[in-house]
């Protein structure tokens, strides 16, 4: 759930994602599910438009969080700290339910 | 899912993992993200040879297929003719090594 | 009830949150950079990180690397083949 947390926090801003078929996409994030699957409105292709006319005319994409290689954030978005002892506490929850097995 | 409820009844286009680009109404989908598309064609571009596009009809593609789905402008998508335009063939999105 | 204190995998990767990991992923792939976040699928953000992609030219059928550098970046943890910390 934590990063579906952190990605919520994310909505309505720019993020540029990196598919698994080497297609980056820019766009706005409108919305996000406990998959990561992603919805992007104010969609632009990265890489050299004129190779990838796939993409023409698209108004909002639905990208499934399977096919995400990366996404890159702007920094000033992402609290550190946060995201570290939000990590830590995840940890220590999917622990307590592994004790007793 | 409600990314997808708002495409319901549109037309959208279709990536599939192995490369391919789909055109069809979203008439229904799944928490799988399985798709269920009518009037479906299938666009195939080249970097040399002309656009090719078939007609497929109503579709059904699993969900562990589709790489993304868009709706789109359909003034500029008829404005475009898709016979002149080239592009490269999409990779897959497997990365064995 | 006794304490489990038998480290599993994820602990260690817990240890080196705050520090420079290095991480291994599908697709010839490398990543260096500073962990900042990290879940069970080994889903990851890191800051400050640098890509490394091993490649074959296309020309001369050479090997070759290629870097990209990001400021923040968001890892899929379906890609992650393993991850170390790193010292450089």
């Amino acid at each position: 759930m934590l990063f579906f947390s952190f990605f919520k926090t994310l909505v309505d801003q720019e993020i540029r994602v990196e598919l698994k078929n080497d297609i980056e996409i820019k766009g706005t994030l409108k919305s996000i599910d406990q998959f990561l699957n992603l919805k992007l409105d104010n969609i632009s292709t990265v890489n050299d438009e004129t190779k990838y006319p796939h993409l023409i005319a698209i108004k909002s994409l639905f990208i499934r969080g399977s096919t995400i290689r990366y996404i890159h954030l702007n920094p000033m978005l992402v609290d550190a700290n946060l995201l570290q002892d939000a990590s830590r506490r995840e940890a220590l929850a999917n622990s307590g339910n592994r004790i007793g097995r | 899912m409600s990314a997808l409820g708002t495409f319901i009844e549109k037309k959208i286009k279709v990536i599939t993992t192995d490369g391919r680009l789909f055109v069809g109404k979203l008439e229904g989908y799944d928490n799988n993200t399985n798709l269920i598309l009518t009037s479906t064609i299938e666009r195939i571009f080249d970097l040399e040879e002309e656009t090719e596009q078939i007609d497929l009809g109503l579709y059904i593609i699993r969900g562990d297929s589709v790489v993304c789905a868009g709706i789109f402008d359909e003034e500029i998508e008829n404005s475009i003719q898709w016979t002149k335009v080239h592009g490269v063939q999409l990779k897959d999105t497997k990365n064995p090594f | 009830m006794t304490e489990k204190s038998v480290y599993e995998p994820f602990s260690l990767i817990k240890l080196s949150l705050d520090e420079q990991v290095y991480i291994k992923l599908r697709g010839a792939r490398e990543m260096v950079g500073k962990l900042l976040g990290y879940d069970s699928h080994c889903n990851m953000v890191l800051s400050d990180a640098t890509e490394t992609i091993f490649v074959v030219d296309e020309e001369n059928s050479e090997p070759k690397t290629i870097t990209k550098k990001s400021e923040t970046i968001f890892i899929r943890g379906d890609s992650v083949i393993l991850v170390s910390n790193a010292q450089d």
